[in-house]
């Protein structure tokens, strides 16, 4: 059982492959995804699908998901290049046998219907949110018509996004609840492999999904300039360290050396870098959760491989190798994704497992941000870059950097809590500044819900009216929450 | 999954070694093995338990405890409703590593969040160091409550989580909640994180205390 879900993966990192490949396709893209996408449901539905393609316009969401499964499905059959060679197209299914051709007859009925409940529950709610008589779409089209004018209050306009969509979402969930549940009525009998699929089948994360592929691929670039305008300084900071980061190996940063593995995390790493590719905050963070478990699923594989037993991965374990993969992953703005996933993510999945390990991603991109680099060339752990232990050190006398200072722990926290009041001061002056921005995205989220009342009645005009009340109180908020602000961000 | 009426962030702190993951595994799948086994992604757990006919959801966040990951803690522990801070009985440096946990989060949450101090490894009562009365004393007097556990026997951990969770509803139920219009089932009152806003001068006063 568990080796093939290690070959899944393997197959899945083949796949990531393939669709650069297919990236260049562009032109035969749209044959390609009919054709290879009835074989992906068949054959890997049970994938998680974790990177989306590359189209930003708002087309059917069916061949969104399908341009994934297509990717994947062709890398199974063994020469990826027959299928994605443009020259074969729409003949490439004389490489194969006849079951094929029933399927691209059966594809005409199931384009317009779908053929998992999932996809049936999709083109329902693109229904809704597509079609150009219902509420819902009215009110996107003049949500973003008016985003410009959102645009002029920068910390202001993520929030209201995301608050625009749990508004829409709430909306059309309330008013198909009826519909929708007649669609879905087998999907809780149905025989399901795993809790994640259920959960990717559930109503409220396909609309979720939908609306995030509706309202913010149209606005995306124009929200990335905002925020990675915000998060320019940290991201410099990041990039810097990480650029001198990179070159270390495992023990550096802690890795047991029961866990080192000359794999370097490869598998972990390429899901890691798919980060850029996706565009919407549920691929995005779904993203963040495959590297997570193909970090579980390799330690997993060699283990069982050489042998041995399995081993339990614990929290101590695991973040020193998150460290080594994002470091290694060679994202650009991981800062800015950070943001964007804290403020802009379905707060509903924020609570679950993504919540945690997005926290863990978060965790390794303060602490990297946090290092003291100025003795990096000499440094062999990790420890030699951290400033509180350097810190405590220097104040004991001491120059022992293990776990046995027992003395010096309460001067740490002293450091701690010194450090957070003198921050304090640079912050106030500058409430953009977002050293505490992460917390922001809880801030945003109890104001989502307070306006969330009047955004039933009348939503749009909520969303302006309430926006300069919003910057007040997110001003407000700011100082508050940098008071509140802890030590990670800045120990020195 | 079904749903729940209310749903609680529990975090887990401590040194490392001294057993959080252990005391989780216990609870979550009853299985205690010298050589873990592993089962499922670590570090992110979800339990639904039935108290006095109300459905509740715990999340449990494991966290690094290594030094070198100490200042991480408030990434994690933010917006948490309990916090569990585990020590080995027979080792005096994590009582202390312990201690100071239970000192960050009351200066940086207050009184938002309900405190547990584990003492782990009963079973090794012969090489306790950390007598009972002294960390009894001390839980006391910082309103958290101790419990002394041992992973490994099964002893105290389902007494643990199931008190805890008590205590996390009585102070939930004494707060009103932030959110009534959007509460809908489990994942959705997730959403009323509870922002901790310490004001500004709380919180230098408890460093200060902390000096001494």
């Amino acid at each position: 059982m568990r080796r093939t879900t290690d070959k899944k993966k393997h197959g899945f990192d083949i796949a990531m492959e393939y669709q650069k490949k297919l990236k260049q396709l562009n032109n035969r893209q749209s044959v390609l995804i009919i054709d290879g996408g009835i074989g992906g449901i068949d054959s890997s539905s049970s994938l998680p699908v974790a990177s989306n393609g590359s189209s930003t316009s708002i087309s059917r969401s069916l061949s969104f998901d399908s341009s994934d499964s297509s990717s994947i499905s062709s890398s199974s059959s063994p020469p990826p290049g027959g299928a994605g060679d443009p020259g074969l197209g729409d003949t490439s299914d004389g490489e194969g046998d006849g079951a094929k051709r029933v399927h691209k007859r059966a594809s005409k009925v199931t384009q317009l219907l779908g053929n998992t409940e999932e996809q049936r529950l999709q083109a329902e709610i693109d229904r809704i949110t597509l079609s150009p008589h219902s509420n819902e779409r009215k009110q996107i089209q003049q949500f973003l018509n008016n985003f410009n004018v959102l645009l002029k209050n920068p910390t202001t306009v993520v929030m209201i996004v995301r608050q625009f969509i749990d508004t829409t979402k709430q909306s059309i969930l309330n008013d198909t609840a009826g519909q929708i549940s007649r669609l879905s009525s087998s999907v809780d009998n149905s025989v399901l492999v795993s809790p994640a699929d259920k959960d990717s089948l559930s109503i409220t994360t396909i609309v979720e999904k939908n609306l995030e592929k509706i309202i913010l691929l149209p606005v995306h670039k124009k929200l990335y300039s905002v925020i990675s305008q915000q998060v320019q300084k940290e991201e410099q900071i990041l990039q810097d360290n990480l650029a001198k980061l990179i070159s270390k190996p495992q023990q550096f940063f802690g890795i047991k050396d029961e866990f080192i593995t000359p794999s370097n995390w490869k598998s972990a790493i390429l899901e890691l870098s798919c980060l850029d590719r996706c565009e919407i905050p549920h691929h995005k963070l779904d993203t963040i959760l495959a590297s997570a478990r193909s970090i579980y699923n390799s330690i997993n594989y060699e283990k069982s491989a050489t042998g041995n037993e399995d081993f339990f991965l614990s929290a101590d374990d695991f973040l020193p190798i998150y460290l080594y993969v994002v470091i290694n992953s060679g994202v650009k703005d991981l800062e800015f994704t950070n943001q964007y996933l804290w403020q802009l993510c379905d707060p509903d999945k924020l609570g679950g497992e993504g919540g945690y390990y997005l926290t863990v991603f978060s965790s390794t991109l303060s602490l990297i941000r946090s290092l003291k680099m100025d003795n990096v060339e000499e440094a062999t752990i990790l420890d030699d870059l951290i400033p509180s232990i350097t810190l405590s050190s220097n104040a004991s006398g001491s120059d022992s950097l293990t776990e046995d200072e027992s003395s010096d722990a309460e001067d740490d926290i002293i450091i701690v809590t010194n450090n957070n009041n003198n921050n304090n001061n640079n912050n106030n002056n500058s409430p953009l500044n977002l050293s505490g921005s992460w917390n922001n995205a809880y801030i945003s989220k109890k104001e989502r819900t307070l306006s969330f009342g009047l955004g039933d009645t009348k939503p749009t005009s909520t969303i302006t009216g309430t926006s300069s009340r919003d910057l007040t109180k997110l001003a407000m908020l700011n100082n508050h929450n940098n008071s509140n602000n802890n030590n990670n961000n800045q120990n020195n | 999954m079904s749903e729940a009426e209310k749903s609680f962030k529990v975090v887990l702190l401590g040194e490392g070694c001294v057993g959080k993951t252990s005391i989780v595994l216990r609870y979550i799948q009853n299985t205690f093995v010298d050589k873990h086994v592993m089962t499922q992604h670590a570090g992110f757990f979800q339990k639904n338990i039935n108290i006095a006919g109300k459905r509740v959801g715990l999340t449990i966040w494991d966290t690094a405890g290594q030094e070198r990951f100490h200042a991480l803690g408030p990434i994690y522990y933010r917006g948490s409703q309990g916090a569990i801070v585990v020590y080995d009985i027979t080792d005096a440096d994590s009582y202390t590593k312990a201690k100071n946990w239970i000192k960050e989060l009351k200066a940086m949450l207050g009184n938002d969040i309900v405190l547990c101090l584990i003492g782990n490894k009963c079973d090794l009562e012969k090489s306790r160091v950390i007598t009972l009365e002294e960390s009894e004393a001390y839980a006391a007097s910082v309103g958290a409550k101790h419990y002394g556990t041992s992973a490994k026997l099964n002893k105290g951990v389902e007494e643990l989580f199931l008190d805890l969770t008590k205590r996390m509803l009585t102070k939930s139920t004494a707060i009103p909640t932030i959110s009534g219009s959007s509460n809908q089932g489990a994942t959705t009152s997730n959403r009323q994180d509870r922002i901790p806003i310490v004001p500004e001068n709380e919180n230098s006063q408890e460093g200060k205390t902390c000096c001494k």
